[in-house]
């Protein structure tokens, strides 16, 4: 060649465009859903989330193959309606335990989260974008399932009847699952946002839901207001809260059955909302150290 | 899409980072005390000692923490309020732990996406690219030497391009060789217009960013500027100069004459160390005594006016 030439040197600019910051919330809510189903991580790392939504969508696998394979089982009415978030409490119990809290303590424990705070995120756009993450996922858990279910008995002729049942099954399936998931979602994410250690917050999320219980059933029975006290039990607010949605009656023993749909209403609302303010508070009070 | 930008008119080059009487507390420890600074474009070395409150300084430019009293203004906004602002901001932290499951690519590429950018692998690359590492190795980072760790984290930092970049220990664990690269990026953000703030404790490598510094000791801020000229200030620490002569005797003599030294030293046989208060004067008067005594003056070198000498005094250590 005749001549040399330097084509680039020195730094680079960038002259593209600026996304606004809920571009980056979205980012962020992908990765966190990323991170925290396991995706790209060790095959360990994916156990729990896969145990989880094993157990969430294995009862209707079940009946969807029932349907198939058994029209007119009297089987299928353990899948309908509300009565199957009785089957599943128990697999977003474990994710709110044990998985969800890898989507907020991880970040403090790493320093990542100084660097998010560095970029156009906010303290209160994190949250809302790890709350989306989590909520996304149990929504998954909560909304997929019975919306398979819902779907195969139409097919198999088994469904609700007409266009405006259908739609109606619809909507109470995607309230009550909506519902559980921000329940749930913001019990774990209100206790994770104390702890920079994921164990930790594992071990309280796991007792709180146990304690409330013990002290619900225990009150219950040693008082007269027996129901009431119920309501502190979070397994049972907040399953007799999608019994309350889906207009049935929780045919399990010791349920809050005598209190007014309002209240359980109420109350379900009121730890939703005191545990996103909560964390939304904690995150206002914590310095980035790293 | 509404897009995050800074005009060029809105940007006053001589004060990207503007602090005013900026203290933080925690509690009972005074973490920073009453700092007032402004850094214009160019490299600035952050220095001090172990605790000086540098970190928690560097924390409130980036606008994680709130300052406890006073204001910190980038680009005349501030961090904490303004997100516009946070994304012309690129900052490197300290701690060594990172994403660990990432590849470099996948957590440059995460920045770029948190900073908005159109094309995210892209300027990933390019950032990559610029801190000599390669995009296509696609082992997590938790298999990343220090060095390679503090090279992706300064790719991060610049893949948004952005206009005030803050560096905490950046040269840490980087091979001489690896240190020059950097210390050339340095110099190449500080060429277009960038302010780059830089903690460091490695002081020899610092006089090579530039000489402006800022030195924070016990949360204050104890000097700024170039450090040639703290040091010219300090009229408290005589300036020990080497003077080789052919006669050291004699232009040792000659200066006590002129009370300009306040003491002086033979230690080679054409070698006279010198301390002096009055750098102006003295310079005035060695010329003149080796005029006057046929001297021949071979050469003159401060001794201490280096930065490791200049920050040692600042800091009393």
């Amino acid at each position: 060649m005749s001549e040399a030439r330097i084509h680039a040197r020195g730094y680079l600019a960038y002259e593209g465009p600026r996304h606004s910051p809920s571009r980056a919330m979205c980012n962020l809510a992908y990765h966190t859903v990323q991170r925290v189903l396991g995706l790209k991580r060790s095959n360990w790392q994916k156990v729990l989330p896969a145990l989880t939504l094993i157990i969430a969508f294995m009862p209707a696998i079940v009946f969807v193959g029932l349907a198939v394979l058994l029209p007119g089982s009297e089987e299928l009415e353990l899948g309908e309606s509300g009565e199957y978030y009785v089957i599943i409490v128990g697999a977003l119990y474990l994710f709110a335990a044990f998985v969800a809290p890898e989507a907020v303590c991880t970040d403090r424990r790493s320093g990542m989260l100084g660097l998010y705070m560095a970029s156009p995120l906010n303290r209160n756009t994190y949250l809302v974008s790890k709350f989306a993450a989590i909520v996304g996922v149990l929504a998954f858990m909560t909304i997929g399932p019975p919306l398979l279910m819902l779907i195969a008995y139409t097919l198999e002729g088994v469904g609700p009847d007409g266009v405006v049942d259908w739609l109606a099954e619809l909507g109470r399936l995607l309230s009550a699952g909506l519902l559980m998931a921000v329940f749930w979602g913001s019990l774990s994410i209100a206790v994770s946002c104390l702890f920079e250690r994921r164990t930790r917050a594992s071990v309280v999320i796991f007792l709180i839901p146990l304690v409330s219980t013990a002290v619900g059933d225990g009150l219950s029975e040693a008082t007269e207001f027996s129901d009431s006290y119920q309501l502190i039990n979070l397994f049972s607010l907040s399953v007799e809260t999608v019994y309350r949605i889906y207009g049935q009656v929780n045919p399990v023993e010791g349920a809050i059955v005598r209190i007014d749909t309002w209240l359980v209403f109420a109350v379900t609302s009121g730890l939703i909302v005191a545990s996103c303010w909560f964390a939304c508070w904690r995150y206002q009070q914590i310095e980035i150290e790293r | 899409m509404s897009a995050i930008s800074l005009s060029s008119t809105e940007i006053s080059p001589t004060s990207m980072v503007q602090a005013a009487g900026v203290s933080k507390w925690f509690g009972d420890l005074v973490a920073v005390s009453d700092v007032s600074f402004g850094i214009g474009a160019g490299v600035t070395a952050l220095l001090g000692p172990n605790g000086a409150g540098k970190s928690t300084l560097l924390r409130i430019i980036c606008g994680l923490a709130r300052p406890s009293k006073g204001t910190l203004t980038i680009l005349g906004k501030d961090p904490r309020r303004d997100v516009a602002v946070l994304g012309r901001i690129g900052m490197a932290p300290q701690q060594e732990t990172l994403w660990d499951q990432l590849s470099g690519l996948e957590f440059v590429q995460l920045a770029a996406q948190l900073h908005g950018l159109s094309h995210p692998v892209e300027a990933a690359r390019g950032a990559i690219a610029m801190v000599e590492l390669d995009a296509d190795d696609e082992r997590s980072l938790s298999t990343y030497s220090k060095g390679m760790r503090q090279r992706i984290k300064l790719a991060q930092a610049i893949v948004h391009d952005p206009l005030v970049v803050v560096l905490d220990e950046p040269l840490t664990g980087l091979d001489p060789r690896q240190r020059r690269a950097m210390i050339a990026l340095f110099h190449r953000l500080s060429d277009a217009g960038k302010c780059v703030i830089v903690s460091s404790h490695v002081l020899d490598e610092v006089e090579r960013f530039g000489s402006r510094v800022l030195v924070i000791a016990q949360g204050r801020l104890v000097a700024e500027g170039d450090f040639h000229k703290i040091r010219d200030l300090m009229d408290d620490r005589p300036l020990r100069i080497s003077i080789r002569s052919n006669q050291p005797r004699t232009l040792a003599i000659a200066l006590l004459e002129c009370d300009v030294i306040s003491g002086c030293e033979l230690q080679d046989p054409d070698a006279l160390v010198v301390s002096t208060s009055d750098v102006m004067s003295f310079r005035r008067a060695v010329a003149l005594a080796a005029r006057d005594h046929q001297v021949s003056l071979l050469e003159i070198r401060p001794l201490d006016d280096d930065l490791e000498s200049v920050f040692r005094y600042l800091v009393g250590q």
